[in-house]
This record gives C-alpha cells, sequence and structure tokens, in this order.
C-alpha cells in the first residue's frame, strides 16, 4: 500500500455515517469516541478483576481460604518487597555487580520482565517478518517454494522445545538463544499460514489486478499483501501466547536469566505469596500486550469494517 | 462499424467446457460465433446459466476457450488486458483502498501521480453520482454504490471494449437509466465498443445497438436483433415495442428448455 499520507488530499474517513459536508472535525470526533470506547472496556475489565479479589478476600474473611495457602490479594501484595527479591536474576546478569542488593524492588521486577519481554517481542517480530517475506517469495519464484514448503511442512509440528540444544550450540547463552527459540516456535507455523492465506486471497481481486494491468510484482506487493494481512495479524495474536511460554521455559532452564527463572522458583519452592504474585503480574503483561498489539492492528488494518483488532468479538 | 477498423472482438465457433474430465464437467458454450464493431455497443440476453458470463470472462482475457478463437482488434486473447475492462456481476473493490483509489488503481500501476490520480477519479465519479463519497471506503457504500464505483474504475481505463456483466441489477429502474446514459456519454467520448451481458430486456433496448440471445446451455448465440432508433430511446415505440414482444418470445422459449433440461 503505497500510501503518501503527506499528499495534500481527500483524507481516508472510515467512519461510515458521516457525511463530506460534516464540518466539526469527523475524525476528532471519532477518535474521541474510540477513546471513551477504550475507557469503558478498561472499567469492565477491572470490575471484572475487582469483583474475583473481593470474592477471594470475602473468603479469606470468612476463614474459608487459608491465607498460608491462599493468601489474598492485600496479602501478597503487601509483600511486594520481599517477593520482589525472588526477581534479582536478570539483574544479577544485567550488572553483576554489587549494587544489586540496593536496587529498589520495583527496577528488579521491571528489569526481569522487560527483559523476558524483549526476547518475546524480538522473537515474534523476526518471525513474522521473516514469514511474510519468505511466503511471498515461495509464491513469487515456484522454484524457491518447491524448494523449501516440504522441508518448512515436515519441521513445523515438531515442538519447539526439542529445538533448545540446537540454540545452546549456536548461540551459548544469553538473549539470543530465548529470541532463537520464540523465532522457532513461531515462524515454520506462521510461514505456512502465510502461505495458505495467499492461496486464499479471493480470485477477483486478482482479475481485476490483472485486468488494470498489474505486473506480477505490483500484484503481490499491492494486492496480496494488504489482502492476507489480516489473516496474519489474527494468527500472531493466536501464537502470542506460545511465544511467551517458550521465552519462559528457556529461561527456566538457565540459558538466560528472566521471568522464565521466577516461574521456576514459583514451580519448585513452596512460597504461595509468590506464587500468586507472579499469577498476578503474568496476567497484567498478557493484557498489556494484548493491548499493544490491537493497537498496532488498528493501525495497520484501519481499513476493517469495524476498525479491526477483533472488536466483534469483544462486546 | 466501419469497415476498415478491426473488430473490437470477434468470437469464432468458440466452445468452453468448464472442469473437463471431471464428473462436474460443463459444456458452456458450444461453436458461438458473434462479433463487436469499433464502437458498437451488443448486448447478450439469455436465461440464467446460459453461459453470458462465461462469455465475457472469455472475452476478457481471463479464460481460454476450449474450441474456437476469440480475437481482438485483431489479436488473439492471449491474457487480460486495461483495454479490455470487465466489471463483474458482484463488485470488486478492493477494501483497504478508499473509493477513488479503488478507481484510480489502474492509473496508480502505471505510476501516475497521487494528485493527477484523484483528479480523474474525481471526473468520472462525479459522473456517477459519488464524488462526496470518494475519500470512504468501500464497504461504508451501498451495493449499487459499489457497483457503480467499479464501473467507473473500468471506464477511467478508457479501454477500447468495455465487458459489463448484468452491471445495473443491484440498481432501482431510475438510477439504472441515467446510469446508461453516463455510460453511453463516456463510452462515446472514449470511442469504445461495449459487450453487455442482462437479464433486462429494455436495458438491452435502450442501450445497445444489437441484440444477442443466446440459447439454453450449451450457449450459442440463436437470434440476433439490430435496433436502429437514436438515443435516447423511447422503449414505448412501435418498432422498439414489436423487437420486446419478439425478444420475451425467444427467451422464454430457451428458458422453458433450460428449465427442462435441468429437471432432466
Ligand atoms: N468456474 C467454473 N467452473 C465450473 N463450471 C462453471 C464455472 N463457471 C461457470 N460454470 C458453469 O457454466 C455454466 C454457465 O455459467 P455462467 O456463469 O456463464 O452463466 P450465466 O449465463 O452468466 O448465468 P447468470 O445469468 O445466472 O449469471 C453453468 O452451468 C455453470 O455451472
Ligand atoms: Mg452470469
Amino acid at each position: 500500500m503505497p500510501r503518501d499520507m503527506k499528499a495534500p488530499i481527500h483524507d481516508i474517513n472510515p467512519v461510515a455515517s458521516i457525511g463530506p459536508n460534516c464540518s466539526n472535525g469527523p475524525k476528532a470526533r471519532a477518535s474521541k469516541a474510540r477513546w471513551r470506547a477504550f475507557g469503558v472496556r478498561l472499567c469492565w475489565s477491572l470490575l471484572s478483576v475487582g469483583l474475583f479479589a473481593l470474592i477471594w478476600e470475602a473468603a479469606w474473611l470468612a476463614g474459608l481460604a487459608d491465607p498460608r495457602l491462599l493468601p489474598p490479594p492485600h496479602v501478597f501484595l503487601a509483600d511486594f518487597g520481599a517477593q520482589a527479591r525472588h526477581f534479582n536474576t536478570s539483574d544479577r546478569w544485567l550488572i553483576t555487580s554489587g549494587e544489586v542488593a540496593a536496587r529498589p524492588a520495583a527496577l528488579a521486577v521491571l528489569s526481569t520482565v522487560t527483559a523476558t519481554a524483549t526476547r518475546v517481542l524480538a522473537g515474534l517480530a523476526l518471525a513474522a517478518i521473516a514469514a511474510l517475506t519468505m511466503g511471498l517469495a515461495a509464491r513469487y519464484w515456484p522454484l524457491f517454494g518447491k524448494l523449501t514448503l516440504p522441508t518448512v511442512t515436515f519441521l513445523a509440528p515438531v515442538s519447539a522445545v526439542t529445538w533448545l540444544p540446537v540454540a545452546i550450540f549456536i548461540f551459548g547463552v544469553g538473549s539470543m538463544p530465548a529470541i532463537f527459540m520464540v523465532f522457532i516456535a513461531l515462524f515454520f507455523l506462521m510461514l505456512l499460514a502465510t502461505v495458505s492465506q495467499i492461496d486464499a486471497v479471493e480470485a477477483p481481486y486478482l482479475e481485476v489486478a490483472r485486468m488494470m494491468g498489474a505486473s506480477r510484482r505490483q500484484i503481490f506487493l499491492q494486492v496480496v499483501l494488504p489482502a492476507i494481512l489480516p489473516g496474519l495479524f489474527v494468527i500472531l495474536r493466536l501464537n502470542l501466547f506460545a511465544a511467551w511460554m517458550v521465552a519462559l521455559f528457556v529461561e527456566a532452564t538457565g540459558v538466560s536469566r528472566g521471568l522464565g527463572q521466577v516461574v521456576m522458583l514459583v514451580r519448585n519452592g513452596f512460597n504461595p505469596r509468590l506464587v500468586f504474585f507472579t499469577i498476578v503480574l503474568l496476567g497484567v503483561i498478557g493484557y498489556l500486550f494484548d493491548l499493544g498489539f490491537r493497537l498496532i492492528e488498528r493501525r495497520a488494518l484501519y481499513w476493517l469494517p469495524g476498525g479491526g483488532g477483533g472488536q466483534y468479538l469483544d462486546r | 462499424m466501419t469497415a476498415e477498423r478491426p473488430l473490437s472482438l470477434a468470437c469464432r465457433g468458440v466452445g468452453k467446457i468448464w472442469s473437463p474430465g471431471l464428473p462436474s464437467e460443463t459444456r458452456a458454450l458450444a461453436d458461438l460465433s458473434l462479433n463487436v464493431g469499433h464502437r458498437e455497443i451488443v448486448a447478450i440476453l439469455g436465461p440464467s446459466g446460459c453461459g453470458k458470463t462465461t462469455l465475457l470472462r472469455l472475452a476478457a482475457g481471463l479464460e481460454q476457450p476450449s474450441d474456437g478463437s476469440v480475437l481482438a482488434a485483431g489479436q488473439p486473447v492471449a491474457g487480460p488486458s486495461p483495454t479490455r475492462t470487465m466489471v463483474f456481476q458482484v463488485p470488486c473493490l478492493y477494501p483497504w483502498q478508499t473509493v477513488w483509489e479503488n478507481v484510480s488503481f489502474g492509473l496508480a500501476l502505471q505510476g501516475v501521480s497521487r494528485q493527477d490520480r484523484h483528479d480523474s477519479a474525481r471526473g468520472m465519479l462525479a459522473k456517477f453520482g459519488l464524488a462526496p463519497v470518494m475519500g470512504q471506503l468501500p464497504h461504508t457504500l451501498s451495493l449499487g454504490m459499489q457497483q457503480r464505483a467499479a464501473i467507473a474504475r473500468a471506464l477511467l481505463m478508457q479501454p477500447a471494449l468495455l465487458i459489463l456483466d448484468e452491471p445495473f441489477a443491484a440498481l432501482d429502474v431510475l438510477m439504472r437509466q441515467r446510469m446508461l446514459r453516463y455510460l453511453l456519454e463516456t463510452v462515446r467520448e472514449t470511442n469504445g465498443a461495449v459487450l453487455l451481458a442482462t437479464h433486462d430486456i429494455d436495458e438491452a433496448l435502450a442501450l445497445a445497438d444489437r441484440i444477442l440471445v443466446m440459447t439454453a446451455r450449451p450457449g450459442r448465440i440463436r437470434t440476433e436483433l439490430r435496433i436502429d432508433e437514436e438515443r435516447p430511446r423511447d422503449l414505448n415505440a412501435p418498432a422498439l415495442l414489436a423487437a420486446r414482444r419478439h425478444l420475451t418470445g425467444v427467451i422464454g422459449d430457451e428458458a422453458d428448455r433450460a428449465f427442462l433440461e435441468q429437471e432432466a
């Protein structure tokens, strides 16, 4: 989509009901409405979580939930300072100096989360770009497709976890093996998905382009690419969870330090406060990732009816 | 039709078999011949399923005939080309482009600047009453509006042959008449010929220089009727009333045959 936003002419107007003579900024109003919708959704999310926490607290008050096994939110959240100690893993890895102990608890949590999130994002981005490029190439140059796709089909079902030794052989320890593993977990599946999306592009789209005199290259870049983008976003979002699991798994094995090590502590130790603290943390991260994704999607797929971002299922 | 000019379209003994060799094998066209002259408007009438769309797709170069040959401007049709643009039965606009970007897509492919594209699209869209919505996305338009935009897109290429597959089915009667008028004007300006498939006898009578009636499947040309009235035409003129009666009879006959065949 070669869309030159600076060109001084007609803007896109994605809102159906607003006519051309509408004077006071249809765009501004649309964005205001969108923010309001976002606020409403956030309120419901908070209410939902709050309700759940409330039931838990009530159970604790009534003596139904043993605070040693099922510490209610106010207990494990109040213990933030003590639990954050466990998050020092990535600090040690990042700084390797004596001042680690002096770092504030919040910073320890933040740097650990950032280390893992960065790996997830890097792996995701690399996998998405590589899969898209290679998928298009496999259909643009049929010979290339014939040479590569069978191998990809063969490798796609192999569990990503199996690749861990390879990741270590190639990259040793640190961030790289984790990024590589996230990449591997997503790349093959996304490549196959890209190819099947390309094959599913509606024939009339291609026929119109051919009638208008489009070259093969123009068809791929200006018709096929935008046509498959919505499907690819869906696949990317569905695989977000898998990407996190793989990153946590790699970190848990000790290859790279990060949130995964905390999860391992959670699994191996008996510390209910840390367990629930970590669950809350992972929940918040997941929510933020999903939110970020929707925002990107809404930007990239502004043209989808309903504005993209899976709005239909949400309401 | 001027004799020196090559025919805009010539079909010679054209046959088309869909999915040959499969259980679903269908003979859509058999030994069909027709000509469309320079600047001529030819309408094709026929019962549903007789192969009108198949014929138009062959003319556009989107399919190859199983038999015979299809020539455009004297050359065999090897594939689609901007000189023969087709408007499909169902409007097909790119949902990721605004209406005017859709309409000027052919120019974009040729590297025309955005400002020039915008101007040409505006001119064409204004004729079809779509200037106010040119900055909107296609899904915000009604089906009839989308179809008008698709016609505008095909016309903007100034094709030597414009191929229309029941393009006005989604429009109301008054809108249909207007569209026909604008269509005629624009085609006259660009010296193009038109091949139009339709169910609607009045549409054919109002528009065409020549009307061809197809037989039930496998389709071939059964009758040909030349209409010499001046345009705009009064459909209640005696000559046209007679023509309508004649066409209604022939088409009814073919529709009955098509129906009986389906039952058998
Ligand atoms: N892509 C295809 N593959 C297989 N068979 C096809 C295909 N397209 C059309 N046919 C068959 O060819 C025959 C003619 O179809 P066609 O679409 O040309 O009819 P039509 O005259 O345009 O009908 P309508 O007026 O309903 O649009 C039908 O029997 C149809 O089943
Ligand atoms: Mg048809």
